[in-house]
């Protein structure tokens, strides 16, 4: 894998990684949703899938994790999730926030300390709120923020989780 | 990896100062809507075209419904209401089950419909 100062150089995308960061990704959210009778609202998830992004956080570019967060949005919808207007507006709200996140987090936040755990607890609870507040916002009125304190406290210790596998794997990787 | 005295542990400090953060500002929102619990005192349904239906929490029996292309039918029994048949493609509004308690929601967004439990917020010793 060439680092992120060569392919911007080069212009060079590295699709593989892209494609296979979607791929599992894809993976872990299909298997997540077996376990979301918490949140009775089509496409909100505590955002698990975020933890294959964060091992290869420091490895992709921020355009690679757009292309990549755009292809896992596609795959998902075309595996089984289906073209719902409802669910791909949430999942596209989610991946937007979490991208977000990501972006600070490969800016500033990694430069003073924090680790991936930082980056999965912020980026899972933003995940979750982006996505009820657009649930909000669809149904005219506040109905599904009163799904948000618990399911963010599961957010926020399943973000905290995640994060410390994810930091386990990428120490492997490198 | 980080040390702390003899233990090596995965996550260093200022992450888990963020994690409790987000903790404690989620629980503190738990725990101001546990204590706005009381009794039911009617349901009320809220379809996609801004219709609103009330049912006292004594009502028994079922409602049919329209609301955002799908069709619905709610059951309210011993002060709890249900959607024991739903059109949407996703059922998570018949999965949620019952709400029988003030503040509970059965929500389908796909059809942009809400049933809501209203009623008294309970009585506590401050507010006496």
């Amino acid at each position: 894998m060439l680092s992120i100062d060569k392919k911007k150089k080069n212009l060079m995308v590295d699709f593989p990684l892209i494609s296979f960061v979607a791929a599992l990704s894809v993976a872990i959210s299909f298997i997540e949703d077996f376990f979301l009778p918490v949140i009775p609202l089509p496409g909100v998830s505590f955002g698990l899938n975020n933890a294959v992004f964060l091992v290869f956080l420091r490895k992709l570019s921020i355009g690679e994790i757009c292309l990549a967060e755009i292809l896992k949005i596609i795959a998902s919808a075309a595996v089984y999730k289906g073209f719902n207007p409802v669910t791909l507006i949430l999942s596209t709200v989610g991946a937007i926030a979490v991208v977000i996140v990501f972006v600070i987090y490969k800016k500033i936040l990694s430069n003073y300390g924090f680790t991936l755990v930082t980056a999965s607890v912020i980026s899972s609870s933003f995940h979750l709120l982006a996505q009820i507040s657009v649930s909000s916002i669809l149904l005219k009125n506040l109905a599904p923020f009163s799904y948000l304190p618990f399911s963010g406290i599961v957010s926020a210790v399943l973000g905290f989780v995640v994060g410390i596998i994810a930091n386990y794997t990428h120490s492997k990787i490198r | 990896m980080y040390k702390a005295t003899l233990i090596y542990l995965p996550f260093g400090l200022k992450d888990l100062v963020v994690t409790l953060a987000f903790l404690i500002i989620f629980s503190s929102l738990f725990f101001a809507e546990l204590s706005a619990k009381g009794k039911v005192k009617f349901f009320e349904v809220k379809t996609s075209d801004g219709k609103s239906y009330i049912f006292q929490s004594d009502y028994n029996g079922k409602f049919s419904v329209h609301s955002g292309g799908y069709k619905y039918v709610i059951l309210f029994s011993e002060a709890k209401a249900r959607i024991i048949h739903s059109t949407c493609g996703d059922q998570l509004c018949k999965k949620t089950g019952d709400i029988s308690t003030p503040g509970e929601r059965l929500i389908c967004l796909p059809g942009r419909l809400t049933v809501t439990a209203v009623g008294d917020p309970k009585v506590d010793a401050i507010n006496r």
